[in-house]
């Protein structure tokens, strides 16, 4: 059993990845980066990172024997290290996020990869850590519309992950997103609690604006499950896991 | 024919003229296919005008099919990330008036999304009322239809002071239905009366947040895009409003949607469960019979039974007439006769 399935992360596509705290993300956010480079040698990668450092990336790619180091296929954008040209120094505020920064940036980097012809991913990790640091819902909002507009027009896929906090209701940033995304990815811990066989399970929705298609969806009643190992996860049906039978 | 069939195959065939349809949607379930629906029924004859702010045209309809419709992508005009976004009322308004005269359907997709934008409600409220009053002012029916997500504008959006005629459509969860059937024990007309289901459904449907519990709690299925069914279908519930129809005042039903066509709230197939009747409770079955013992005295084991002495010690004394409790001390108890109330003085 094999997840993502193959075209899954695609161009124009707004994947919008939940998880919660019992079952975080990070593995799938990984994966998808190993899935991707493997494809070609010139294929290429963004990274617009809010929560985790380089180091980290780097160190769980390792382990999938992607090599992201020295590869140009690989780029990092850590947030809070981008600065806007000091224009008004006098105000005071040199660390303030500038997401318009971020977005110019990005720009400048997919337009200069767009000649390969290959799709490059664009990963945002994550958006959650912007609303707490104090970014307003309407900024996010906004970035979040611009993000996918960029990654439509420059033929990219986004793939952009949210922190759930409080499960049955959505809070107004996860609305927003839902609303944009073409399909949203959830990953959820076992309502059943801690199980050292299953680490939790994948669910595959579609996004509200698509059209009715049975393609890569996945729903909560026949969601697939994963376990975590040393490199990255193994997947299977309800059930099926060896450890289970 | 569902009055929703009747509204999208010819929305200017009602009478009188209904020129402002409203489409709302939730994080519960989405309104898109109904939208989506609408404009592909629109007729080739009739110029349209597609104000995309959140999803990009291809979404809602078959640009090159269509030459009737007039699409505009403004998904990337941003504040912020744009520098064009500023003159958009104004080059909206003067699309509408370059439109010769004739019937006009005019559709915006996300009316919050342009709410947001222009940065406050009541400038949002004026340009819409700007919008309706040009539609309104053609020589023939034309239409305005809005899509949009519960804000502070549809308040004001469903005002009869904006409108005195208006179509309101808005998408639930099939498992509202089943939830206010089991939980209120209100079933649906026919099932059940209409005026305890509406006074049941309309606070409920009102309070959004109840509807998203029901989809993203541990039992829900977790999305906005609608129940599934057999064949790769979805469905859902739509909530049909009319004011100022043929019929007085305000009608009000509850339809259904499948795939993308309307349909009766019956022919859903996730609600299946809330027309079956429960069968009347049958008779107890008695325990005493089929075992594989005899639970039956015979006669000498019931003259046996009576000459046991029972344990109620004041037996065969008569009965006082007033209630008494008749209570014998024992060894460990502390009986004090007198009265503990005695230097109360009230």
């Amino acid at each position: 059993m094999q997840f993502p399935t193959p075209d899954l992360v695609s161009s124009h596509r707004l994947l919008l990845i939940t998880d919660q705290l019992p079952a975080p993300a990070d593995f799938l956010l990984h994966r998808f980066l190993h899935l991707h480079l493997k494809q070609s040698k010139t294929a290429k990668c963004i990274v617009l990172a809010v929560s985790e450092s380089l180091e980290r990336w780097k160190s769980v790619a390792l382990k999938a024997n992607t090599n992201v180091a020295h590869s140009e296929s690989f780029q990092f954008i850590d947030v809070f290290d981008q600065h806007p040209p000091s224009q008004n120094r006098g105000e005071g505020h040199t660390n303030k996020i500038s997401l318009k920064y971020i977005y110019d940036l990005l720009s400048v980097k997919l337009s200069d990869s767009r000649t390969n012809g290959q799709i490059p991913l664009v990963i945002l990790d994550d958006i959650t850590s912007l609303e707490w640091l104090g970014v307003s819902l309407l900024d996010l909002s906004r970035f979040a519309r611009a993000l996918r507009t960029l990654c439509v027009k420059m033929d990219a896929a986004l793939v952009v992950r949210h922190h759930i906090v409080t499960p049955p209701e959505p809070d107004a940033l996860l609305q927003h997103l839902l609303q944009l995304c073409t399909y949203h990815i959830e990953v959820r811990p076992l309502a059943s609690g801690r199980s050292g066989a299953v680490s939790g399970e994948i669910c595959v929705h579609l996004g509200p604006s698509m059209k009715d298609t049975n393609e890569h969806v996945i729903s909560r009643t026949s969601a697939l499950q994963y376990r975590l190992t040393e490199s990255s996860a193994v997947f299977f049906d309800k059930g099926t896991s060896t450890g289970v039978l | 024919m569902t009055l929703l069939s009747s509204i999208i195959n010819n929305p200017t065939g009602l009478k009188p003229h209904q020129p402002l349809i409203i489409l709302q949607s939730s994080s519960a379930q989405t309104c898109y296919p109904i939208l989506r629906n609408l404009i592909s029924k629109f007729r080739p004859t009739t110029q349209t005008l597609l104000f995309c702010f959140l999803h990009s045209p291809s979404n809602l309809t078959n640009v090159d099919e269509a030459p009737n419709i007039i699409a505009f992508d403004f998904t990337g005009r941003i504040p912020g990330y744009d520098d064009l976004w500023c003159g958009l009322q104004d080059e909206i308004l003067a699309r509408i008036n370059s439109v010769p005269p004739g019937s006009l359907n005019v559709i915006i997709d996300s009316v919050d999304t342009l709410t947001s934008d222009l940065g406050s409600t009541p400038k949002a409220y004026k340009f819409i009322r700007t919008l309706l009053g040009l539609v309104t002012t053609r020589s023939e029916p034309s239409i305005l239809a809005l899509h949009l997500q519960p804000s502070p504008l549809l308040e004001l959006l469903t005002q009869t002071s904006l409108s005195p005629t208006l179509m309101h459509l808005t998408a639930h969860p099939p498992a509202i239905m089943t939830h206010i059937t089991s939980a209120y024990l209100t079933h649906p007309p026919p099932a059940g009366p209409a005026e305890k289901f509406w006074s049941v459904f309309i606070p409920f449907s009102e309070r959004t947040h109840e509807s998203e519990r029901l989809v993203y709690d541990l039992d829900g299925n977790g999305t906005s895009a609608g129940a599934w069914v057999s064949k790769g279908t979805r469905e859902f519930v739509v909530e049909v409003l009319i004011r100022g129809g043929s019929k007085r005042g305000v009608e009000r039903t509850v339809e259904g949607w499948k795939g993308d066509v309307p349909c009766e709230l019956q022919a859903l197939e996730s609600l299946k469960s809330i027309w079956t009747r429960r069968k009347p409770e049958e008779a107890r079955p008695d325990p005493t019979q089929n075992v594989s013992f005899n639970l039956n005295l015979t006669p000498s084991q019931e003259k046996s039974r009576a000459q046991v002495p029972l344990p109620y010690a004041h037996e065969g004394n008569p009965i006082t007439t007033s209630g008494a409790i008749l209570y014998d001390p024992d060894s460990a108890d502390d009986i004090d006769d007198d009265d503990p109330d005695e230097d109360l003085d009230i």
